[in-house]
């Protein structure tokens, strides 16, 4: 019982460091990079989503698989929202050049609702793929 | 049959993700390469055609692959749009008041959308020594 507790518990931390480092380091990264651009969370924030991540990947290894599956879609979705807060779909920066002084926005809200629409996908069929899983068992 | 899908899905979302960056990686990095991508310079041409209005040529040059639509340009008094603007130059004749010509225009914006898809806008302002 222990083993299988221990299994899920270290399955439910491997999925929320996951979701982690999809939603908060990669996507981040890509967009910073690309757009030349600094991304800097808070600290406070980066340790509070790591941990809320890996709580509902624990729960959702852990709990009713029914139950699961919903921990799993609201990791999806807390992902998708924290893209949204830290991205904000809008880079705006000022230059001064001498004399003269710049100012840039750039906006990129298509690119950021395509990756939330894409992973609000990616959680259905998780669902399904689940579900269909539970049905054969 | 769900990880047959899963892969489908994972290489649509990533092929349609780079389909879409690609404009705006493209557009940066000309723009990287050459800071004066885009530069508008007035021709030699002026037309006197009434009272107090001219009309003058301008020429607008524009360096990358990638198209911007709804170009809109606004320096001090003059706006010159247009509905897209690809590589290469292009002139448009405009109408200016005297007015407009006796101020040397201290601010201006520029706003397009690239490959239709990203706003983009500059705003530049020009501090003549002396004022804050």
């Amino acid at each position: 019982m222990y083993g299988r507790i221990i299994k899920n518990i270290i399955l439910g931390v491997f999925d929320g460091v996951v979701y982690y480092v999809l939603f908060f380091v990669v996507i981040p990264e890509v967009f910073s990079r690309t757009m030349n651009m600094p991304i800097e969370p808070p600290p406070l924030l980066i340790m509070l989503m790591l941990g809320i991540f890996i709580a509902f990947g624990v729960i959702s290894a852990s709990v009713n698989p029914f139950i699961g599956i919903v921990f799993e879609v609201m990791s999806v979705i807390l992902g998708a929202l924290v893209l949204l807060m830290i991205l904000g779909g809008k880079f705006a920066t000022s230059i001064e050049y001498g004399e003269i002084s710049l100012e840039i926005s750039v906006e990129f809200k298509p690119l950021i609702f395509i990756i939330v629409g894409f992973s609000v996908l990616y959680a259905i069929m998780r669902c399904f793929e689940r579900l269909s899983h539970l049905a054969k068992e | 049959m769900f990880s047959g899908f899963n892969y489908v899905l994972t290489l649509t979302s990533l092929l349609i993700l780079a389909v879409l960056f690609m404009p705006l990686i493209i557009f940066i990095w000309d723009f990287i390469q050459n800071p004066t991508c885009l530069t508008i310079i007035p021709g030699e041409d002026v037309t006197p055609i009434g009272d107090n209005l001219y009309n003058i040529s301008i020429v607008v040059s524009y360096c990358s692959n990638v198209e911007l639509r709804d170009v809109l340009i606004q320096v001090g008094n003059i706006t010159i749009e247009f509905p897209s603007l690809r590589k290469g130059n292009v002139t448009r004749e405009i109408t200016v008041s005297v007015s407009d010509l006796e101020q040397a225009p201290t601010e201006g914006r520029i706003e397009a959308s690239i490959a239709g898809l990203y706003k983009f806008s500059l705003n530049f302002k020009y501090r003549v020594k002396g004022v804050s």
